[in-house]
């Protein structure tokens, strides 16, 4: 098997013009589309990537309201579909006022937006609010002039006919929300802290809410788990006879991009992969034809058939890797220049073209399965080449 | 005493459409390290008996076609029935092999086409190749490819191939027939010199009828009766 490998290397040495012009031939189907995929791959992963970037595309927003119980929201949460959900303590916003907790007096307005760990409006920066902590947008920063770490009151008025009265919250400010969150004064704090500040701004002081008695709320803030997840939420909060409005229009408008450009590669895939496999089964079984003599030599200096099997293999292998290689280094060249040329340009910097090197391994892979599978053709022939051939001029 | 060959009512049929020929064996015996001619016409039948000699072609039916290599027995008729494994390690080991013209391997340096038969036999030894170059004459030509070589070197290339492994017999097949007439009478001297210092048996078919006499080859005859649909060839020694 070894010595009719090198054999076969030998053969392919001697050929070399010939050889190599096959190789090139499946390095001009494969640089083509490995240069295609990387393109659609740089498209699509500036396009979905954009979505999946910004959590307000995966945001499910309720028109109007709706009397909702914590069990909705139990039901909500416990759905694998559903990254966040988060109860609004009105149908629009909860006002407040926001100062300095050692003067809290002069305060800024702001809106007060119910929040909690795992909010994918927040990023990160969710996993900072607690009990007693809270997260300001970034124009509430620049308006207060709040930073990280200072201690605050938050504030709800009520007027009444003795006079305005207010209740205060005291809270540590956790973290600044990204910028993309809002461009609003918004407080970011906690359920408790929400409720308390409402239940007081819409109740008399005397008649205080009884005890233990489950809030009822207008509306909630909910984000799918991913883009995909939008749909079917959206379906079935529809069933629930909520009038819903997501990004589902501009989301299917991308995924089908990405599905129809997907399915056209594979198209041009399929095209490719038949003329490579054509081409190399074309040459390899008209190498084994010419080199009959050569082999039915080798049968009779005492080579088994099955070791002159491997000729073909290994030449196609070889072709194959040859072939793909190339065309790696000629995608990864020419989609280097592309990025130079477009990518800033029509992508606001991100890469035009992506050839990742799991392209190229599937590259290669697929390459070389596509000549072992063309390389059969010549080893059915080659099975049958006699030893008494050998013995003369065919 | 054991011969290296044992032949006896070897025979073979082969067909071309409706055109039958029919090679009859009776019988000779070969022994270990003896030279013989096969000598014959074009269509003789030589041919014939040497494919299957070299186990290229299977016979019809023998009552004898035993092989004696290095001691070992091998029922050459037998070996049709066991599967192509036997014959290729046959083939390997036991034997060397002389053709026409073009029987290097194009592909491959004079050095590795002298080494390949070592080397399918498992026994590769570069330092016999160098040795039987240049007993040859043709070391200096160990690292060009075949179609650099004159025909009557390739020959020469040919005959170390044929004895590299050190098989006990060697099969040339119209060894000399590409060559001109003083060229051949080298070659054929040469082949039969070697083979003999090797200790090879030599069987040579050939259509030289003054070579055979030259080197005082015991020749096998082919006797040839055509008829109807077909001719019968009967290989008979001539000596005695």
């Amino acid at each position: 098997m070894i010595l009719a490998a090198r054999l076969a290397l030998a053969d392919m040495r001697h050929d070399a013009g010939l050889f190599a012009g096959v190789a090139l031939t499946v390095t001009a189907v494969l640089a083509p589309l490995l240069l295609l995929l990387g393109l659609k791959t740089g498209v699509i992963e500036h396009l979905v990537g954009g979505l999946r970037a910004d959590p307000q595309v995966r945001e499910v927003v309720l028109r109007g309201h709706m009397p909702l119980p914590p069990e909705w929201f139990e039901q909500m949460r416990a759905r694998p579909d559903v990254a966040f959900v988060a109860p609004r303590m009105r149908q629009l916003a909860q006002p407040v006022d926001i100062g300095p907790a050692a003067n809290p007096i002069r305060g800024t307005n702001a809106d007060f937006v119910v929040s909690a760990p795992g909010d994918p409006l927040l990023g990160a920066a969710s996993r900072e609010i607690g009990a007693a902590s809270i997260v300001i947008s970034q124009r509430l920063a620049q308006i207060s002039g709040f930073k990280p770490g200072d201690e605050v009151a938050v504030w709800a008025i009520r007027r009444a006919s003795t006079g305005n009265q207010r209740i205060d919250a005291r809270a540590r400010i956790a973290a600044i929300a990204p910028a993309a969150a809002t461009q609003n004064a918004v407080v970011y704090g906690p359920l408790a802290m929400a409720a308390a500040l409402e239940a007081f701004q819409e109740r008399d002081a005397a008649q205080a809410a009884p005890q233990g008695q489950a809030h009822i709320f207008p509306s909630f803030r909910l984000y799918a788990r991913d883009i995909t997840d939008v749909a079917t939420l959206e379906r079935d909060l529809l069933a629930q006879g909520m009038e819903i409005r997501t990004e589902v229009g501009r989301i299917g408008w991308t995924l089908s991009i990405d599905r129809n450009l997907t399915t056209l590669f594979a198209v041009l895939t399929a095209c490719g992969a038949a003329g490579v496999a054509v081409t190399l089964a074309v040459s390899l079984w008209g190498n084994v034809a010419r080199k009959r003599r050569s082999l039915s030599l080798l049968r009779l200096l005492g080579l088994p058939a099955r070791a002159l099997v491997v000729f073909p293999l290994v030449q196609g292998g070889l072709i194959a890797l040859i072939g793909s290689v190339l065309a790696a280094g000629t995608a990864l060249a020419v989609g280097g220049m592309i990025n130079a040329a477009y990518g800033t340009a029509y992508l606001e910097g991100s890469q035009l073209c992506v050839i990742a090197p799991s392209h190229i391994l599937f590259a290669c892979a697929g390459a070389l399965a596509l000549a072992l599978l063309a390389s059969l053709v010549a080893v059915r022939p080659v099975l049958r080449i006699a030893p008494s051939e050998g013995m003369r001029e065919a | 005493m054991t011969h290296l060959l044992e032949v006896s009512r070897l025979h073979v049929t082969r067909r071309a459409g409706a055109y039958a020929f029919r090679l009859e064996v009776p019988g000779f015996v070969l022994p270990a390290g003896a030279a013989i001619a096969l000598l014959g016409k074009s269509g003789s039948g030589k041919s014939t008996l040497l494919d299957l000699l070299a186990l290229a072609l299977p016979p019809d039916g023998a009552e004898r076609f035993a092989f004696h290599p290095h001691g070992e027995a091998i029922d050459l008729l037998a070996t049709w029935r066991g599967g192509a494994a036997v014959q290729d390690r046959t083939r390997a080991r036991h034997i060397g092999y002389v053709l026409q013209t073009g029987g290097l391997l194009p592909f491959l340096t004079v050095r590795r086409n002298i080494a390949l038969p070592a080397e399918i036999a498992g026994r590769p030894d570069p330092a016999r190749v160098e040795a039987l170059a240049a007993r040859l004459g043709v070391a200096h030509h160990l690292d060009r490819m075949p179609h650099a070589l004159s025909v009557g070197e390739r020959q020469r290339v040919a005959i170390a191939r044929a004895l590299v492994h050190q098989p006990p017999l060697v099969l040339a097949d119209e060894p000399t027939s590409a060559l001109d007439p003083a060229l051949a009478q080298e070659v054929m001297a040469l082949l039969l010199a070697e083979t003999q210092a090797e200790g090879a048996a030599l069987i040579v078919a050939t259509h030289d009828h003054d070579a055979a006499e030259r080197l005082r080859l015991p020749v096998i005859a082919f006797d040839i009766t055509r008829g109807e649909g077909g001719a019968v060839a009967v290989a008979r020694p001539t000596w005695t």
